[in-house]
């Protein structure tokens, strides 16, 4: 394995482990309002300053890291399972029933995702889990989108036919011939958008819909800091940061990993 | 002694890509199918291998209509692209080891000296056992896949263009592969090839087809005699190549 990705895999474990552990690392309670510190700029007592309640930075983004990678991976399983699963029924079935899934995708694909979003969170209304869900609805799609397109690709190949000729039952057929070729690209697709899923929850959480105050998480700490954005640019600059490193890391490993799962490199990882 | 036998096989998709083919295949018989691209060749060895179903006719096998569920040992197919035929995430040893596992209930220690006995026979060693396809030649990778095919003790073996994508020396060895295991273990073999010249080595009967029909069927010599047009340039075109 490349030393680069053994850097990247270990950053992106630590930003895991700061998400699950982040509450246990914050130095201060990040809902305690002591307005005594109100809009602390940054120093040695609090080092990414204080909002205008006082609230710690820091502590605001340690505690928000576990909301807010939480819910993108909540996101991300439930796009990626759903659109896989439906994505597969549609590539195996015959043309009537792929073209069925196919007019649904279509169908769904034609609504501007974040207007879709805002619209089922005001029917639902706002909140973190109806966001998720509302988001999930829609952006399955592209999971069975590319998994149909793969489907239909890898089925046209040669060894799905001398696998059957070899006595390999359907399920398996596809559970240990099918998948494992279609896999690398979905993974790949799925760590590519855990970037643009935080900026997305993190966007909608901007704009009110997902994180409700006082709960930390980090897209809700920028919507918070933009009326400050002047006299306390740090509310808005470490929040920022954190994110932009985030998706910056997840991106990086997501190139990596396309190259490591490649079969030609599979001399280079013996 | 009949062992296969088709009657008005016919495959349509939106046109008729074999229509109303009649021929049979003995015991230890090699039968050769030629004829230009697109005239119906692998769609007919997919036919054979039950990989898919006519638009009307009949299969037999030993005179009963083929059950491809319970009679998959019995045929076995070969296809002409070597590297597809393989899962590229797949170890070779793993490709050997599966006939084993579905038709026999093999363990992997058992079946791995079986896997080591048959490579031998088709001329490769047992490092090949840990290697990924994409790391092989395409006539190694041939040669792995009539020993698949062989593993599995088949009467009717289909062939689909296998040499195609070889040069001429790897086209010869492997057909003096084929021609070794008709001697020794009495298989049939529908062999499917656009070259005259692989076909007349060890066909005992030719089928030329064309345009989805067979236009001549005998022996190569019967067929050195023909005045069918498509005939005289296959021959041509045989003759050119050897």
């Amino acid at each position: 394995m490349k030393r680069k990705l053994k850097i990247e895999i270990g950053l992106a474990v630590l930003l895991l482990l700061i998400a699950l552990f982040g509450s246990f690392l914050a130095p201060y309670d990040p809902l305690k309002v002591n307005y005594d510190f109100s809009l602390q700029p940054p120093g040695l007592l609090h080092i990414f300053g204080t909002d205008k309640l006082g609230r710690d930075v820091l502590s605001r983004i340690l505690c928000g890291a576990k909301t807010s990678f939480g819910l993108t991976f909540l996101l991300l399983f439930l796009i990626v399972f759903i659109g896989m699963i439906i994505g597969l029924i549609a590539g195996l079935s015959n043309d009537k029933a792929e073209s069925f899934f196919n007019n649904i995708i279509n169908g769904l694909l034609a609504f501007p995702d974040t207007i879709f979003t805002i619209t089922i969170v005001g029917i639902v209304g706002a909140g973190l889990f109806n966001t998720v869900f509302a988001l999930a609805l829609i952006w399955w799609t592209k999971y069975a989108r590319l998994t149909l397109a793969l489907v239909k690709q890898e089925k046209k190949k040669s060894y799905l036919v001398i696998s059957k000729m070899s006595g390999v039952p359907p399920l398996q057929r596809i559970i240990r011939y099918l998948l494992p070729n279609i896999l690398s690209q979905i993974l790949v697709t799925a760590f590519l958008d855990i970037g643009n899923m935080m900026i997305s929850l993190a966007g909608l959480s901007f704009l009110g819909l997902a994180s409700q105050p006082p709960q930390p998480e980090w897209g809700a700490m920028l919507y918070e800091s933009k009326q400050f954005m002047q006299v306390a640019p740090w509310m808005m600059f470490f929040p920022g940061l954190v994110l932009f490193i985030c998706v910056l890391i997840f991106n990086l490993l997501s190139e990596d990993i396309r190259d490591y799962l490649d079969p030609k490199h599979y001399e280079e990882k013996l | 002694m009949r062992l296969f036998e088709a009657k008005n096989l016919t495959k349509k998709y939106d046109k008729t890509v074999l229509d109303h083919l009649d021929f049979s295949i003995n015991e230890g018989e090699v039968v050769g199918v030629i004829g230009v691209s697109g005239c119906g060749k692998s769609t007919l060895a997919r036919l054979v291998s039950g990989i898919e179903k006519p638009s009307s006719g009949s299969l037999l096998y030993q005179g009963k209509p083929v059950d491809f569920k319970k009679g998959r040992k019995d045929i076995q197919l070969i296809l002409q692209n070597s590297i597809e035929s393989f899962s590229p995430r797949m170890k070779i040893r793993v490709f050997l080891y599966e006939p084993y596992h579905y038709f026999y209930h093999l363990h992997k220690n058992e079946a791995l000296d079986c896997i080591k006995k048959i490579l031998k026979q088709v001329g490769m060693d047992e490092s090949c056992l840990e290697k990924y396809p994409h790391e092989l030649s395409g006539g190694q990778l041939q040669r792995i896949a009539i020993a698949r095919a062989l593993i599995i003790h088949p009467r009717l073996l289909i062939c689909d263009e296998i040499t195609s994508s070889l040069d001429h020396v790897v086209q010869r060895e492997i057909i003096e592969l084929l021609k070794k295991f008709v001697e020794k273990n009495h298989i049939s073999i529908l062999f499917i090839s656009h070259d005259l010249s692989l076909v007349h080595e060890f066909c005992h009967q030719v089928l030329v087809l064309n345009n989805g029909k067979i236009i001549e069927k005998g022996t190569i010599q019967q067929l050195y005699k023909s005045e069918n047009e498509v005939v005289q340039n296959l021959l041509k075109a045989a003759y050119l190549n050897s």
